[in-house]
């Protein structure tokens, strides 16, 4: 890279990337600077007081009337419900890993609150509730606090000026997005905080690349690590901050094994090795760590039960299943229950029409129909295939009541693959399936019953009882086995849908062989056994029984279903956006009204930030772009190590923006404003930094040093001064202009809302 | 032989570069071998005319080979030979892919003389009996398929490969399965891999103008591939990724160009541009123009007409033609039209809410069709009567009004009453409510709040004028809109679309118009409105919006649907058509796409490692082809990436002959890979390891040719032919003797007797010539279920199961149905909803 201006080639000797080691010898270098260019006291201390100031305004700025509003507003309705899952240990499902959850709920055990509230609709009131609210929001607001210094010590770690510092905390200060999320009972500061964190960490990693190995070194990178992992164990979104450093890695790496550097491939593996474990395994470690602790703390049966399997339903304290879960023999009366519609098997006299409404034809059979209800008609009767004179033996003495040994109760127990007949108890005739259409799906097998001793078709009333999740020979057993009945010689499943059958079929739901026999959708349980109660003894036993479930097939579990279903989050919300409306800032978020008052709460970031970093992220863009391109033709338009600064530093600040916000273009689920406040942090750093660039001339005087530098000068020029006091002025203006909606403590009048109606997305409530 | 000793071995890659090398850029750059600008010129000689002669004439055997077998309709002929007919005849349709490929065989068609009435209806129907002329129609795909062979040969060439090279990889397009069973039916992905194939072989020849930049041939072949690219994605979207394609390979180029500093600025901007032109404009202005003629070819009304909005259809000759008075006043009768679907008027009749927690009050739908009950008059809400002391007055933005229903006198109201279909908090019912001497109350308050008029009508944003301003009608009380819930109400509502009021309601489902107005007072010559005519621009966008939302919306649950990830090893192949004894099953040549995936892993497990390797300084030159190797398995690697990793990211339903186009690339890389590895080797040792591939492939061919051709295949070749045990093409009706010519044989069952009724059925209903799966739908039904317990239950070699099963091809065919793969659902469903309304009673309703 060639330098033409000589001040900085005498420098650059110095000052270069590659010898910034020199921090430590900065004291050396500090006092002679200091000498020649004498300072004022303001000037030397700016950093501390710029810092100060941050702090406070962001302390002011999220805890500013953080009582108000006393009712649930938006996602609080989810994540203070968690909150209190957590205090009452009730195993509860969402698609977000638990760290953020688990932390609010920290918060509320500190405090002391119990989970007795569970936040069940938005507007509802906190006071009258008894929930410790103001203290949940507090710690909560703690994360959203911290962004700001965070985001001042990023900048100042990343050689910017105070003056570009400043700026960037600023801003992210009097962002109305950032400050109405930071101080609700919300995840996304919590992720954020952890966000900054490692990317902080992993700047600080980085500029200790010339002391590899220290104990310093070390430190931020394990410290990298453990906040990626804190991060993604927030929301998976984390993902896209080790996307972030990943890429950055891989750049570093990329320079050390470059042979004109003179490393070996040992020393190289060495290095590769050891970010490996710091910032893959940690905060892989991390991230099981945090759900050992979420299936640590909810041991208790609740509203999640429902989304797992039985086997891991089992491992909750007091779950429905092992409540009742007994083994099903053969003669035992028992109802059959779908399980995703919740219909039972059903069948009576009555038989199906010689031919239906398109033309077809059935085969008159008597009908098999899915009942909402239980009744005589619904009880049926597993039939052993083999052993039939003693079956019956086992049989009449059940009927007649007589005691029977365990033994001989184990041996006519239904069994996991067993092929068994289905007999109905009221008609006294078996299940059958045959080659004739269903009445309403004629690509599906018809189900029906004939006589017991019809042998002609004593094949088609032969069915496989196949359990989930289970092992041969294992007994099937109420409420806990999940059941496909197959057809031994179709290969058809039994299984039912939602249509109903028109009046001759009594409505009730249509039941047909599937011959797509693998579909979750054929799943059956036996959801009772008529005339039995577990008694205390046996509700002991079942205890006893259950077998444990280690962490990791746990984890497997649960991790699966939250993919399964973060994809399937396609429901239509009305204030969902799409992300190519998010930095223009086109609508905002609706979290919560109130009537009396006239008050909102309404999630918009400050327009004006948005726009303008916006427009910083495009100058910044297309100025690499031209530096690009004219030093392809050797034409040096900015001083080397200024574009250097410029290219890895606030490249990295541009990328972070790019991997926080591109990939949710290829998301499917619905998506919200909120997705892209990471990324908006990023950009605001990036203004800051294109304000440096553009504003300070002798710009290299002060890249890559120690954020708490006295040497640096404060503002070099007088424009730089006013331009840094119009962004900031803005910014707080309509930050405080907009603050009615984001801290929703005022009430507005029409005019007033309309005035901040700026754009047409702004639908506020209470316009007229 | 040819031109081959022109070829320097180029151990660094440098010395055919007339650029870069002397520009003192970064030393960097300097020590690797530049890896994608490697080109050669080439002159063509009486060899390659030879080759090319040689290969298009066995392609043409090959593809063109008994086009007339099987003289039935086939999978998606379904759809493209009906949208032939309609462009013969000129009635409006609507399809999800655009206009070219399908226009070209409408050409075919009337070339062949096909007039266009046959229908198309079901996979099986008959083409001989109904006189089509479907040979002339298949023979364009075939042509345009026998035209990739000679094209593969052309590019290798250009690459800088001999022609030996460049023969192997003709022959692999040449015989390759499925590439040859998509190009000899009315299927869209021939003409696809078509424009495609020469879109890169006409790039490939601009690079070897390299060296004579704004030269003739240099812009002939700029401005043709730039053509290609258009017809390519004129004919199918996929072919929109030849753009990222081209386009690396175009910007590495400049990125490398602008570094040389003989090329003065003004020049690289010149380069900068022509590629703009060639590559951005000329595709566009291609892309336009098809769509141009698509219109002007359709330009009577159809049966699609209904789902684009009024602007549209009032473009189409017999379509909406809509003349109303503009003025909406105090006492006017309106008929009031949701915007921005296709769901139709505001409509209310004789009929309560009967759901659970509804009100029980008369229901508000919208329906799809003019109607008396779709009129309401428009009242003042503060004095309730219609006062005309002053003359009529004209309802204005912003006014509180009611609305009342001619038919049945009730006012459009609202309440806190959760509507049928939704429990949504911020959803309520609407209902129509009164009776006679009630006054109404404030529930049936409504403003209007104009979003936009007009700019062609003035005053159309202040004042109501109908078709000109887009209103929402916002309750009041609730503070809610008026809401297109677009979902079908129960039959008690006669499965009408439902209406609700809605709090924060996107403007898009909840914007009105009206559409009629009259006020029995005004009758003298009152300003009319009517629908102004799309532009032909405005045309294009709103139908490539269409089909955008199409394709996002297209998920079907189609049997033989296929994740990519299931694509390059050929996991199974797609079941088109079956008949007695053979059918046509979509798989490719498995030797080739196994290969061809192998070849680009190697690149893309050679090029990483190079790069290491060059970072430690280590620069093998791979036997002195490496920066030919890289320049071109590169360019043909990425371009194959281009064309495949999109569509993991695609959530609409997929199927294997979407990797065609990727395939054709895949190809170039294996033959490029085989040149890399014999490179050094004598020539005899070369080229017989060309035979060698060749001997595969041509293996592999032969035993598939029978699912490609349709040819009879015995059951026990057939069971062996089942490399895979994914591949599910059904070996129970292949069986041998059994000649499509023979009468049908007889059925016998034995089975129970409800199946013997419905074999009478069934046997009533079909002609025997066709099989039982894909007879005509009245039959259908009753057959359907019963080919696979059939063969079941019979199994194989038995005569009755033969002859049932024969279509029955893994799933019952019900599914291999029209519904395929480019009927959009949702507009289906849409018109499906219109029509059921017809049917489904609201005849009360009608005159």
């Amino acid at each position: 890279m060639s330098v033409d201006d000589t001040q900085v080639k005498r420098r650059s000797g110095k000052e270069s990337p590659d010898t910034a080691a020199q921090h430590q010898a900065g004291g050396a270098l500090k006092s002679s600077r200091t000498a020649k260019t004498p300072v004022s006291s303001f000037v030397r201390h700016s950093p501390k007081y710029a810092f100060a100031a941050t702090v406070l305004l962001s302390f002011v700025t999220r805890y500013w009337q953080i009582w108000d509003p006393a009712q649930v507003v938006f996602d609080e309705v989810h994540f203070g419900k968690f909150a209190s899952y957590y205090l009452r240990r009730e195993y509860y499902f969402d698609v977000h890993p638990p760290l953020a959850k688990m932390l609010i709920a920290l918060g509320g055990w500190l405090v002391g609150y119990d989970g007795h509230f569970l936040f069940e609709k938005i507007g509802m009131d906190y006071v009258s509730n008894g929930v410790p609210y103001i203290m949940l929001r507090g710690w909560v607001a703690l994360f959203g606090f911290a962004l700001p210094p965070l985001v001042y010590m990023i900048m100042a770690e990343s050689g910017y000026s105070v003056a570009a510092s400043f700026l960037a905390a600023l801003l992210v200060t009097f962002d109305n997005a950032l400050v109405t999320q930071g101080r609700l009972i919300l995840l996304d500061n919590i992720m954020i905080f952890f966000m900054l964190a490692a990317v902080y960490s992993y700047i600080k990693f980085f500029k200790l690349r010339y002391k590899a190995f220290g104990v310093q070194w070390w430190t931020w990178l394990l410290s990298t690590g453990a906040m990626l992992g804190c991060v993604v164990s927030c929301k998976l979104v984390g993902l896209f901050t080790i996307t972030l450093i990943g890429i950055g890695v891989l750049y570093d790496l990329w320079r050390i094994i470059d042979i004109r550097r003179g490393t070996t491939m040992t020393e190289f593996y060495k290095h590769f090795v050891a970010r490996a474990v710091g910032l893959i395994v940690v905060p892989f470690m991390l991230y099981l760590g945090f759900f050992a602790v979420h299936f640590a703390v909810l041991t208790h049966t609740g509203p999640g039960d429902a989304y797992h399997t039985a086997k891991f339903q089992k491992q909750l304290i007091d779950n429905p299943l092992t409540k009742s879960s007994f083994d099903v023999h053969y003669g035992d009366a028992i109802a059959f229950k779908h399980r995703q519609t919740g219909v039972f098997l059903y069948s009576d006299e009555s038989r199906y029409p010689l031919r239906y409404e398109d033309q077809r034809v059935s085969s008159q059979g008597q009908q098999v129909t899915g009942a909402k209800e239980v009744s005589d008609n619904t009880y049926w009767i597993f039939k052993p295939t083999r052993d039939g004179e003693e079956f019956a033996e086992f049989f009449a003495k059940r009927q007649s009541g007589a005691e029977i040994p365990a033994e001989e109760m184990a041996k006519w127990a239904v069994r996991n693959n067993d092929v068994v007949q289905m007999q109905h108890i009221q008609t006294n005739k078996v299940l059958r399936t045959h080659d004739v259409a269903s009445p309403l799906t004629p690509t599906n097998m018809e189900f029906t019953c004939i006589l017991q001793n019809d042998t002609a078709a004593v094949d088609d009333t032969l069915w496989q009882v196949k359990v989930e999740d289970a092992d041969e020979d294992d007994v099937v057993q109420t409420t806990s086995s999940f059941l496909r009945i197959v057809s031994q010689k179709h290969k058809v499943a039994m299984w039912t849908h939602s249509k109903k059958l028109p009046e001759w079929g009594r409505k009730h739901q249509e039941i047909n062989g599937n011959k797509k026999d693998q579909e979750k959708t054929n799943l059956w349980v036996v959801s009772e056994i008529r005339g039995r109660k577990p008694s205390e003894q046996e509700k002991t036993e079942m205890l006893a029984q259950i077998e444990p479930m280690g962490f990791v097939a746990k984890y497997v579990e649960l991790q699966s279903l939250m993919i399964k279903h973060n994809n399937a989050l396609t429901s239509v919300h009305p204030f969902q956006s799409t992300p190519i409306s998010w930095p223009l800032l086109l609508r905002g978020i609706s979290f919560w009204t109130n009537n009396e008052g006239r008050k909102q709460i309404y999630l918009l970031g400050n327009p004006v930030g948005w726009w303008a970093s916006d427009a910083a992220l495009f100058a910044y863009v297309l100025s690499m772009v031209m530096i690009a391109l004219c030093e392809r033709r050797n034409i040096d338009v900015i001083d080397g190590v200024v574009q250097r600064h410029m290219f890895r530093s606030t490249g990295f600040l541009a990328l972070a923006w790019f991997v926080h916000y591109f990939p949710f273009f290829l998301m499917g689920r619905s998506l919200f404003l909120h997705h892209y406040l990471p990324a908006s942090i990023f950009a605001y750093m990036v203004l800051a930094a294109c304000y440096q660039f553009f504003m300070f001339p002798e710009y290299q005087r002060f890249t890559l040093r120690r954020w708490n530098d006295k040497a640096r000068a404060l503002i070099p020029s007088a424009g730089a001064g006013i331009v840094l006091a119009v962004i900031s002025v803005v910014q707080v203006a309509v930050f405080l202009f907009f603050a009615p909606v984001s801290y929703g403590n005022a009430g507005l009048t029409p005019e007033q809302i309309n005035a901040r109606r700026w754009l047409s997305g702004y639908d506020l409530h209470f316009q007229k | 032989m040819s031109n081959s000793e022109k070829r320097s071995p180029l151990p660094k890659g440098h010395s055919m570069r007339p650029d870069t090398s002397s520009a003192p850029a970064k030393q960097q750059q300097q020590q690797q071998p530049a890896s994608h600008l490697f080109f050669t010129e080439w002159t063509f000689t009486t060899a390659d005319a030879l080759v090319l002669l040689l290969t298009t004439a066995l392609a043409v055997i090959v593809r063109c080979h008994s086009l007339a077998t099987p003289g039935q309709v086939v999978f998606d002929e379904v759809h493209f030979g009906k949208f032939a007919g309609k462009y013969i005849n000129g009635t409006y349709f609507y399809d999800l892919h655009p206009p070219l490929a399908k226009m070209m065989f409408a050409a075919a068609g009337k070339l062949a003389g096909y007039d266009g009435m046959f229908d198309f209806k079901s996979i099986g129907l008959d083409y001989e009996a109904a006189g089509v002329p479907y040979v002339g129609m298949r023979l364009m795909p075939a042509l345009l398929g026998v035209v990739t062979v000679p094209a593969a040969y052309v590019t290798a060439r250009a690459c800088g490969y001999l022609w030996d090279t460049g023969l192997l990889a003709a022959l692999l397009v040449c015989f390759e399965n499925g590439l040859v069973t998509q190009s000899r039916l009315i299927l869209l992905d021939s003409p696809l891999v078509f424009f495609t194939a020469l879109s890169l072989t006409s790039w490939s020849m601009f690079w070897t103008k390299q060296g004579r930049p704004f030269s003739l041939g240099w812009w002939a072949w700029l401005l043709t591939t730039g053509c290609m690219m258009g017809c390519a994605a004129s004919c199918k979207w996929v072919g929109l990724f030849l753009f990222p394609a081209i386009g690396l390979s175009t910007i590495c180029d400049l990125w490398e160009k602008i570094a040389d500093q003989r090329i003065s600025p003004t020049r690289w901007f010149a380069h900068f541009f022509a590629r703009a032109v060639g590559l951005l404009a000329v595709p566009l202005a291609v892309y336009l123009f098809w769509f141009q003629v698509h219109f002007l070819v359709l330009s009577k009304t159809g049966d699609a007409a209904p789902m684009m909005t009024p602007e549209f259809q009032a473009t189409l000759k017999g379509g909406l033609d809509v003349s109303t008075d503009r003025d909406v006043y105090y006492g006017s009768e309106i008929r009031i039209r949701h915007s921005n679907s296709r769901s139709g008027y505001l409509h209310s009749h004789h009929h309560p809410w009967k759901h659970e927690k509804g009100s029980g009050q008369q229901q508000i739908t919208i329906y799809g069709y003019a109607d008396p009950n779709n009129v309401w008059v428009v009242y003042p809400a503060v004095n309730r009567t219609v006062d005309e002391t002053d003359g009529p007055r004209k309802v204005q933005s912003g006014d509180v009004i009611r609305l009342r229903h001619k038919g049945t006198g009730k006012f459009l109201h609202s309440h806190d009453k959760k509507p049928a279909l939704t429990n949504d908090d911020n959803k309520f019912e609407v209902s129509g409510y009164g009776f006679p001497g009630f006054a109404g109350d404030a529930n049936d308050n409504f403003r209007i709040d104009i979003l936009n008029g007009d700019s062609k009508s003035p005053g159309s944003d202040k004042s109501v004028q109908a078709i000109y301003s887009r209103f929402r009608i916002v309750h009041t009380r609730l503070n809610c809109v008026l809401y297109n819930s677009r979902q079908k109400l129960p039959e008690w509502a006669f499965s009408q679309i439902e209406v609700n009021c809605m709090r924060n309601s996107l403007p898009r489902m909840s914007t009105w118009h009206v559409e009629y107005a009259h006020h029995p007072n005004i009758t003298a010559d009152v300003p009319k409105a009517t629908y102004r005519p799309l532009t032909m621009l405005q045309k294009i966008w709103e139908y490539n919006k269409h089909m955008a939302e199409s394709n996002e919306s297209l998920t079907g649950d189609h049997p033989f649907a296929a994740r990519p990830q299931h694509w390059p090893w050929l996991r199974r192949g797609t079941a088109y058509w079956g008949g007695r004894g053979k059918f046509i099953y979509q798989l490719g040549n498995p030797i080739i796409w196994w290969s061809s995936l192998a070849a680009c892993l190697l690149f893309l497990a050679i090029r990483p490692v190079l790069f290491l390797l060059d970072k430690r300084h280590i620069h093998p030159t791979l036997g002195g082809q490496r920066s030919k190797y890289l320049s071109g398995a590169g360019f043909f690697t990425v371009a194959w990436l281009c064309h495949y990793v999109p569509f993991y990211l695609m959530g609409r339903e997929l199927f294997i002959h979407h990797y065609f186009p990727a395939l054709w690339m895949a190809i170039m890389v294996l033959a490029f890979t085989v040149d890399l590895v014999s490179a050094r080797m004598p020539k005899l040792i070369r080229w017989s390891m060309y035979i060698a591939v060749l001997a595969a492939v041509l293996y592999a061919f032969q035993v598939f040719s029978f699912i490609t051709y349709a040819r009879t295949w015995d059951k026990e070749t057939c069971v062996k032919s089942k490399w895979l045990k994914t591949w599910d093409f059904d070996c129970e009706h292949a069986i041998g003797g059994v000649r499509a010519t023979d009468p049908p044989p007889k059925v016998e069952t034995t089975a129970d007797d409800e199946t013997k009724q419905q074999q009478q059925e069934e046997d009533a209903v079909g002609d025997g010539e066709i099989i039982p799966p894909v007879v005509e739908e009245k039959s259908q039904d009753n057959t359907e279920e019963k080919p696979q317990e059939k063969a079941e239950a019979k199994g194989s070699g038995d005569a009755v199961a033969d002859t049932v099963a024969g279509g029955q091809i893994g799933e019952p065919q019900f599914h291999v149905e029209p519904k395929f793969e480019s009927v959009h659902e949702d507009e289906a469903t849409e018109l499906e909803s219109i029509a059921n309304n017809v049917e489904a009673g609201e005849k009360h309703d009608e005159l």
